[in-house]
């Protein structure tokens, strides 16, 4: 378990459904905070921990799935738990389309649910592990100059230097020199090094004209 | 001088019997009945003036019959001429003659030739020494004429109240006699001569009608006005019938209650086919209710599942502290609060689909309608969530109570409700309210329910009152005729109309009067 503070949070209008889970969360080790409507939860500030959405699907206002629309935005750490009285088959397929953890049917069973906040904060953990990763990579790769960059994008699709040199008309020498450039300004003593990087920051590989097929085997 | 005196003297005696017989002429001339005097043995001795007038009419019993002829042997004759009612009249004044008697009187009927005339005969001894008899004849043709005309009149009564399926009876105070229609015997369980008595009557009324049934009379009594009464009657074999009856107290000349004069006709029949309805109108009230929840089961199920996930996920709770040895007294109380709490809710929720569902007998009560209103969005809460309606209540303050039974109270709003959120699904969101709102006046409240969805088809807005009428696919289009039968079986009145924009369907009910709420507590 990772040493950062996890925070479980309740949105339920029904205020002894609020008080058992909040009880059943603290038995657990968790903390637990509680909010009687959506507005309340959105009103709170970002929590940057492995957090967990405990939410009732029925609520006067905005409703859970509206809630789960309003926090997309934010891209923070929360994954969401749905509660319901009742399977609806549509609404459990929206919400977990759009990355809910699971959809429990009142009445649960405790461990069912405990189970669903374990795996919630694990993957909130795997989130914010992975977005400070590529904030982190990110960073690095913005002090590239944009040739630099452009040329890193075909690196890592695996092209020579002779290859990229036609794909962006111009000299062999002169891709050589911004490859080396960027390897070093990234940190990266090889090619498998600079494709993780990119993975991690999340950008996509130069998609290659072929221009320079022609001329291989020309 | 002696002499003179003495003849003066008998002179003035003489003049005195004289006067003396001319008084007692007088006197007996003055009577109208017709009065002779016989002797021992039966002959007329004198008779006055009436006697004699009689015979010039020629309407006397036995004309041309005066002083000197033998009364009996006139009697003896017209006997054995035939006249069967003179036997008993011959045998009266010779048993008066010898003594026997002291008095004899009866009535009969003599055909004369101005007809047919009935007498009544009164035969006394005569005061004097030599016996004989005083006999006075009295002409009682119009009393009889009247009395059979009652009688007759009886009879028609009898005949209409026979074939109308009547039961009357009267009641005579002054004279204490009674008589009752042979429909009425049948009716009360009497036997044909069994006499009905005011004590009889009232053995004879159900019990639990008894009080009822004596006020109205009672109250008729006093003011002079008929009564229109419905009551149970308990007969002797067992059998309960209904009657429904109306009567009045007669007075005679001098203003005083006199007679008590009733109709009545079994509805027994009629009230059984009523109830036989009635229990029909329930049972179909029951079973769109029944169709109700199933509309609400979703709604319902939450309702409970709420408070039972509660006290299970308290109770996991409980475990797992009490597993850490975290578990400390003051925290485990708050949590067996919250769970008795919530096990109350779950069963509050139980216990309303259970009324709403179960047979009722209709049972109404003090009701206050604000309170149900309240009840029925409470049991809607999730419903309205789970249909993003919005609703809003516009509830006078202090409405006073009415009598109603509070389920079928509960279906109407429930219905009314349900009706405003199915006509607002094409609704946007944003604009789904329902307005709940009570409104006092003087003897009556009126609710409404306001929806701002599609409205009511212009053309004919009674449609929607008509069995079978619905706009929904799976609707059975029962739902607002059952609600408005049960809005007039209230005493109430259920309308619709559209509004600017959606349509308001608004019922009364009487609000419950003070001698109402008296009995109901």
């Amino acid at each position: 378990m990772s040493m950062t503070p996890e925070l479980v949070c309740i949105v339920d209008d029904d205020q002894s459904m609020r008080r058992s889970l909040q009880r059943l969360f603290k038995s657990a080790g968790y903390s637990a905070e509680i909010f009687a409507c959506a507005e309340d939860y959105l009103a709170r500030e970002v929590f940057d921990g492995p957090s967990c959405l405990v939410l009732d699907v029925r609520m006067p206002g905005l409703n859970g799935l509206g809630l789960q629309e309003a926090l997309e935005p934010r891209g923070a750490g929360e994954q969401i738990i749905f509660l319901t009285g009742h399977g609806n088959v549509p609404t459990c397929k929206q919400a977990m389309r759009k990355g809910a953890v699971d959809f429990l049917i009142k009445p649960f069973d405790d461990e069912e649910l405990l189970g669903a906040v374990r795996r919630a904060l694990g993957r909130s953990e795997d989130y914010l592990l992975k977005r400070a990763e590529r904030r982190e990579a990110r960073e690095r790769i913005n002090k590239l100059t944009p040739r630099e960059f452009e040329v890193l994008r075909f690196v890592i699709t695996g092209l020579l230097n002779k290859q990229i040199a036609a794909e962006l008309q111009t000299a062999e020498k002169t891709i050589k020199v911004h490859r080396g450039r960027a390897m070093q300004k990234l940190g990266a003593i090889s090619v498998p090094d600079l494709v993780r990087l990119t993975q991690r920051a999340g950008i996509a590989p130069a998609i290659p004209s072929l221009r320079h097929k022609a001329r291989v085997s020309a | 001088m002696f002499l003179a005196t003495v003849i003066e003297e008998r002179a003035t005696v003489e003049e005195t019997l004289r006067e003396s017989n001319a008084l007692n002429r007088g006197i007996i001339d003055s009577l109208t009945s017709l009065v002779t005097i016989l002797d021992r043995s039966g002959f007329i001795i004198t008779s006055n003036e009436a006697w004699r007038r009689s015979h010039e009419l020629e309407g006397a019993p036995t004309p041309g019959i005066d002083v000197g002829a033998n009364y009996l042997e006139v009697c003896r004759r017209a006997a054995s001429a035939g006249d069967l009612s003179v036997v008993s009249v011959l045998e009266g004044i010779e048993t008066v003659l010898s003594g026997e008697r002291i008095e004899f009187q009866c009535e009969y009927p003599c055909v004369t030739p101005a007809g047919s005339l009935w007498f009544e005969i009164l035969v006394l001894p005569l005061r004097s020494e030599a016996g004989g008899a005083v006999i006075s004849h009295r002409d009682i043709t119009q009393r009889k004429a009247a009395e059979r005309t009652i009688r007759e009149r009886d009879a028609r009564i009898s005949l209409a109240a026979e074939s109308a399926n009547l039961a009357l009876w009267t009641i005579d105070l002054e004279r204490n006699e009674s008589w009752m229609s042979d429909q009425g015997r049948a009716i009360f369980g009497l036997s044909p001569n069994e006499p009905l008595t005011r004590k009889l009557f009232f053995a004879r009324v159900h019990p639990e009608d008894r009080e009822e049934v004596y006020n109205a009379i009672e109250l008729a009594r006093a003011t002079s006005e008929s009564f229109e009464i419905e009551y149970r009657l308990r007969r002797p074999d067992g059998e309960t019938r209904w009657l429904n009856a109306r009567g009045r107290y007669l007075r005679n000349a001098s203003e005083e209650v006199a007679e008590l004069i009733c109709v009545a006709i079994d509805v027994t029949a009629q009230m059984k086919a009523n109830l036989e309805l009635r229990l029909q109108r329930l049972e179909m009230a029951r079973m769109s209710r029944v169709a109700l929840m199933g509309e609400l089961t979703a709604s319902l199920a939450h309702e409970l599942n709420q408070p039972l996930t509660a006290i299970a996920s308290n109770a996991a709770a409980g475990r797992r502290f009490l597993q850490q040895g975290s578990l400390e007294p003051g925290m485990l109380d708050e949590l067996l609060v919250d769970v008795v709490t919530d096990a109350r809710r779950a069963g509050a929720v139980i216990h309303g689909i259970h009324n709403f569902v179960r047979k009722n007998e209709g049972e109404r009560r003090a009701v206050d309608i604000n309170e149900t209103i309240r009840e029925v969005l409470r049991l809607l809460h999730s419903d309205l969530l789970g249909r993003a309606a919005s609703i809003e209540t516009r509830l006078a303050s202090a409405v006073p109570l009415i009598k109603a039974d509070p389920i079928q109270l509960q279906q109407i709003l429930l219905n009314l409700v349900m009706n405003a959120l199915e006509a607002m699904q094409t609704t946007p969101m944003a604009e789904r309210r329902i307005i709940v709102s009570t409104q006092c006046f003087e003897d009556s409240i009126i609710t409404g329910v306001r929806d701002f969805g599609r409205g009511l088809p212009r053309d004919d807005l009674d449609k929607v009152f008509t069995h079978f009428y619905s706009t929904k696919p799976g609707g059975m289009g029962m739902g607002l005729t059952i609600v408005r039968s049960i809005v007039e079986a209230h005493g109430g009145k259920l309308t619709a109309a559209n509004t600017e924009k959606g349509a308001q369907f608004s019922f009364t009910l009487p609000i419950m009067q003070k001698c109402e709420m008296l009995q109901s507590t």
